[in-house]
């Protein structure tokens, strides 16, 4: 069974295909120049679709970084 | 599809190393996800080329088509929505919802349309159009409740359908069916208000997957079937002819068998589109002959041809229709009512379409009808459509007539002519170009925005044939096509249909090129193919010499090989 981080790791992969694989989990908005909105905008569907929720608004300030992501999903999965 | 099946396929794409197929996306929203659909689905329908595609700008739908440059891309998709034909039909504008906006939009609609139409007539001279009418339920703006069909949404639906009419009858636009999309997408999962706030982008993720994969086969159209190799027992009709007798058979409402009667009409809606029929029946030849004298018939039984009706396999039978009809497997749907049949001559035939006639009718029954319908549809039914049977009925009687030894008192008493067109494009030619395999140059299919492309180049010449005896006329059945800007010509298309085999049309095809084009030599783009065979013996037979870049042919060396030719040849 694929684990949070994996599965965060694979839309990762998707958006930003030129990015090593290795390199995901510390990819940051501000260390990757290719993060831009459009990005950002596949990102959050990636993540909303593999996931199956839905990210309020509010909660967009935490996807600028693998990390951060990853702890929200983390959180998320806890609180359901 | 999944975004992130698309978004895999996309990546997957952006590697692949064949000729680029590039996309003009004009809608008035961000093309986000569209692009990665549209994308996505076309690299699956084009699975040797790498699809790219280029956009307009936000919120200006008409405006990117009025900048629309003619050679930026290979063909264009389309996406109007009902913002696009009055930004206050929109839920991004801040203009309040009253009633009395509402006679100022059904006249700023009319001219918006108008625009668009212009605008998408602009891009369609120089490249196929694929175009996607509104989808998205309109904002609760109108007054009355929502189950009552307002009198304001009726004018601009009728003022959309009225466009709509307009766009189609226009050279190289195809318009998405909305019956069609509304089987794949439902209209209550298509808007997504959180995605058209949040990014400008009004479509859920499946909508935008349903409508994508639609435009994207109207942009890359499947090659139509060119036949049907059906079933009669179980599958015509009802009943087993063997036990129940030529009475016993049925297609009818009263004996609860109408649904053989509804596929035999779209037997013969097919055929009379020029799609060949055959019948492979495990069956006593003599009682399917009778059978087929029953006046009650729907489909015609002269329209069935040929009939095989045995106790062999049935891959013996397919294999005998193909011969008859010079077509491949891949071209061709087999229906049966029995699975192990279908597995049968599958397994002999890899390539055939197998379908199961379904035993009861229902929704089986219509996606069969439908599925055959978009196997085998074509926008246009051309003359030589409704040629082919008779054709191939006609070659049938030849082969057998004809020994080696009669060809030539046969050809010189055929009172054969043949009637060579120059620079005259059409349908008929681009399609033959692209579903010919045994007499091609080198089996490459060209895109409708390099065929227009072509069209246009004054270097370029095209040279259909057409044919007809005293048994009747082929129509168009070859065409040859290249570059004359250099000193020695340059033939890179030659296409014959194979229902004009043996009837030297091929070496007066060529003697007409050497003429018209005034060489002494052709370059000819020859590159063997696993079906092309017919042309390379041609070409041998013709004492053409290969080089490592071309094929050359001399006029001399063509004469000195050329056997009798006995067609009058008339120029248009």
């Amino acid at each position: 069974m694929n684990t949070i981080k994996e599965k965060l790791e694979r839309c990762f992969a998707l958006v930003l295909p030129l990015i090593p694989r290795s390199e995901l989990p510390g990819a940051s908005k501000s260390s990757i120049a290719e993060w831009d909105s459009l990005v950002m905008v596949n990102l959050l569907s990636l993540i909303e679709e593999e996931f199956g929720i839905q990210v309020p608004d509010g909660d967009l300030e935490n996807f600028i970084s693998f990390e951060l992501i990853l702890d929200y999903l983390k959180a998320d999965s806890h609180d359901t | 599809m999944k975004l992130a099946e698309a978004m895999s396929l996309v990546n997957t794409c952006r590697h692949r190393t064949g000729d680029p197929f590039t996309v003009f996306l004009a809608c008035g929203f961000t093309v986000q996800h569209a692009e990665t659909f549209l994308i996505a689905h076309l690299s699956q329908r084009m699975v040797d080329r790498k699809v790219s595609l280029t956009s307009g700008l936000y919120g200006d739908l008409a405006g990117s088509l009025e900048r629309f440059k003619h050679n930026q891309s290979d063909a264009a998709a389309i996406i109007i929505e009902w913002e696009d034909i009055d930004p206050r039909l929109g839920f991004r504008n801040g203009d309040a919802w009253v009633a009395r906006h509402i006679e100022d939009i059904l006249t700023t609609a009319f001219r918006q349309l108008e625009r668009l139409r212009a605008g998408i007539a602009r891009v369609a001279e120089s490249v196929p159009v694929a175009v996607m009418l509104p989808t998205l339920p309109l904002p609760p703006f109108f007054t009355a409740p929502l189950a009552w069909c307002d009198r304001a949404v009726l004018s601009l639906q009728s003022l959309v359908c009225s466009f709509a009419e307009t766009v189609a009858v226009l050279p190289g636009i195809r318009i998405v069916n909305p019956y069609r999309l509304a089987c794949r997408s439902h209209l209550d999962h298509r808007f997504d208000l959180r995605s058209e706030l949040r990014w400008g982008f009004p479509y859920a993720i499946e909508h935008t997957s349903s409508a994508c994969e639609l435009l994207a086969e109207l942009i890359h159209p499947a090659i139509p079937k060119k036949g049907i190799i059906t079933d009669l027992d179980e599958t015509l009709w009802r009943g087993i002819l063997g036990e129940d007798g030529i009475e016993g058979i049925s297609w009818d409402l009263d004996h609860g068998s109408h649904q053989h009667c509804l596929y035999q009409k779209m037997l013969m809606s097919l055929a009379d589109a020029g799609i060949l029929i055959g019948v492979a029946t495990k069956n006593d030849p003599r009682l399917v002959e009778q059978a087929f004298k029953r006046t009650d018939l729907i489909i015609s039984p002269e329209t069935l041809f040929p009939v095989e009706s045995h106790w062999g396999p049935k891959s013996e039978s397919v294999d005998r229709i193909l011969n008859t009809w010079n077509i491949g497997a891949e071209s061709v749907v087999f229906i049966d009512d029995s699975e192990m049949e279908i597995a049968e001559v599958k397994a002999a035939f890899p390539q055939i379409t197998g379908l199961v006639f379904p035993g009861a009718p229902g929704s089986g029954l219509q996606n069969l009808l439908e599925t055959l319908r978009d196997l085998c549809g074509k926008a246009l039914v051309s003359d030589e459509d409704r040629l082919r049977l008779a054709s191939i009925r006609q070659s049938r009687h030849l082969s057998a007539e004809i020994s080696q030894d009669r060809i030539e008192s046969f050809l010189a008493q055929s009172q054969a002519e043949i009637t060579l067109t120059y620079n005259r494009p059409d349908q008929r030619a681009f399609d033959l170009i692209n579903k010919t395999n045994q007499f091609n140059l080198n089996g490459r299919r060209i895109d409708e925005s390099v065929w227009r492309a072509r069209n246009k180049d004054p270097h370029v010449f095209l040279l259909s044939v057409s044919y007809r005896d005293k048994f009747g006329p082929l129509g168009t059945i070859a065409v040859v096509s290249g570059t004359r800007d250099k000193h020695i010509p340059l033939v890179d298309i030659w296409v014959m249909s194979c229902r004009a085999f043996s009837r030297r049309i091929e070496y007066q095809t060529l003697r007409a090129l050497f003429d018209f084009l005034d060489a002494e030599t052709l370059s000819l783009d020859l590159a063997p193919t696993v079906r092309n065979g017919p042309i390379r013996e041609f070409f041998d037979s013709c004492g053409a010499a290969h080089d490592a870049t071309y094929t050359r042919m001399l006029r001399d060396t063509f004469h000195a090989n050329c056997p009798q030719l006995f067609a009058k040849v008339l120029v248009e």
